[in-house]
């Protein structure tokens, strides 16, 4: 745990590093201090989840963002066209779908890119299911096929076996 | 250059105009919350992309891709936590009006 | 052309204070002020460029993240009248 936080704390400071752009010994300094007073919140907080993989995580992220990408903009079209189009042709309603053998970053990452695409939201998370509002009857069916639920689940990698 | 970001920043004006009529022209509030997050998702990443790459100082850049990122981050929590609250609003109002309670003044 | 993305900003803010004035429900206002707060972000960015003074986009990343603690805050607020409790589900 306390290799976590030290590695929490260097990222931070990289953090620091990168938006402030000065390498002055005080700023440095500072830097550093709230580095680790941060790293020391998170560990307080118990954030960190020890069966998650954050590097492999990472590692896997270039290969799903430009699909969910494409994803957004034609969900973004979509919704658009519909709210131009003068009989607003909408039917909204509230499904489920199901989170099975998702893990709970990969199960909040996959609400945040439910919500993230326009016609569809999230309204509640429970342990199994999530339950979604899409704007029609499309988009609804389009989630249940469970295809960026795949994406995602492959995101999380192998550490996870429950 | 010029070009690409003098079309990224267009299209992005168009996606959040059209977000906003949507704001104004969806009948209520759950499916006013997908034309909101028109103006979240695409309309914020088109218009930081066309400042992205119209910029050369690469800290100015860095700074561009961290506002992405939270707003990407911070975003959808915002519109499920706003959603959830509403939903468990309408469940309360739904117990508090039973019929064995009559709020008679 | 910094300046058509802004003015596009501008009116789309004026229209969402038009929703916080109209909205019938108190979430329509909250929706319309969270999503004010990202069309403020983008404006901040916008009129960094259009002054060409880079230093505004730490006040738009700052912002970017009070918009959203400040949503919460008021959600929570609205959900059990005060804001000190945890939230009870």
């Amino acid at each position: 745990m306390l290799i976590r936080t030290l590695i929490a704390a260097s990222l931070l400071l990289l953090l620091w590093i990168l938006l402030s752009g000065h390498l002055g010994i005080l700023l440095l300094s500072l830097g550093i201090a709230s580095g680790l007073l941060v790293a020391w919140l998170i560990h307080r907080l118990a954030l960190q989840n020890p069966d998650f993989s954050t590097l492999y995580f990472s590692l896997n992220l270039p290969r799903f963002l430009p699909w969910f990408f494409l994803e957004v903009v034609r969900s973004n079209l979509d919704v658009s066209w519909r709210i131009l189009h003068p009989k607003l042709p909408i039917s909204p309603n509230t499904s489920t779908v199901s989170t099975s053998k998702l893990n709970n970053v990969a199960t909040t990452a996959y609400a945040n890119c439910i919500t993230l695409t326009p016609g569809t939201y999230t309204l509640n998370v429970d342990d199994q299911t999530i339950e979604v509002h899409s704007l029609t009857q499309e988009t609804a069916e389009k989630l249940q096929q469970g295809k960026m639920k795949e994406r995602i689940s492959v995101l999380q990698g192998r550490l996870n076996t429950s | 250059m010029f070009v690409v970001s003098w079309i990224l920043l267009v299209l992005g004006s168009v996606f959040c105009l059209i977000g906003t009529l949507g704001l104004m022209r969806l009948p209520d509030f759950y499916s006013r919350v997908h034309a909101a997050s028109i103006i979240d998702s695409l309309g914020a990443i088109l218009i930081l992309l066309g400042l992205i790459t119209q910029s050369q100082d690469p800290l100015v850049i860095i700074k561009l891709i961290l506002i992405l990122l939270f707003m990407m981050l911070t975003g959808p929590t915002a519109v499920h936590a706003l959603a959830h609250t509403a939903v468990l609003r309408e469940k309360n109002r739904a117990s508090d009006q039973d019929p064995e309670q009559p709020h008679e003044p | 052309m910094f300046t058509t993305a802004f003015i596009a900003i501008l009116v789309v803010m004026f229209v969402l204070l038009l929703r916080v004035a109209l909205g019938p429900t108190i979430f329509d206002r909250i929706l319309a002020i969270n999503t004010f707060g990202t069309a403020i972000v983008l404006l901040i960015a916008l009129f960094g460029f259009l002054t060409a003074r880079p230093d505004f986009l730490d006040i738009a990343l700052l912002y970017a993240l009070i918009n959203f603690i400040s949503t919460i805050a008021v959600l929570k607020l609205f959900r059990n009248d005060s804001l000190g409790k945890p939230i009870d589900e």
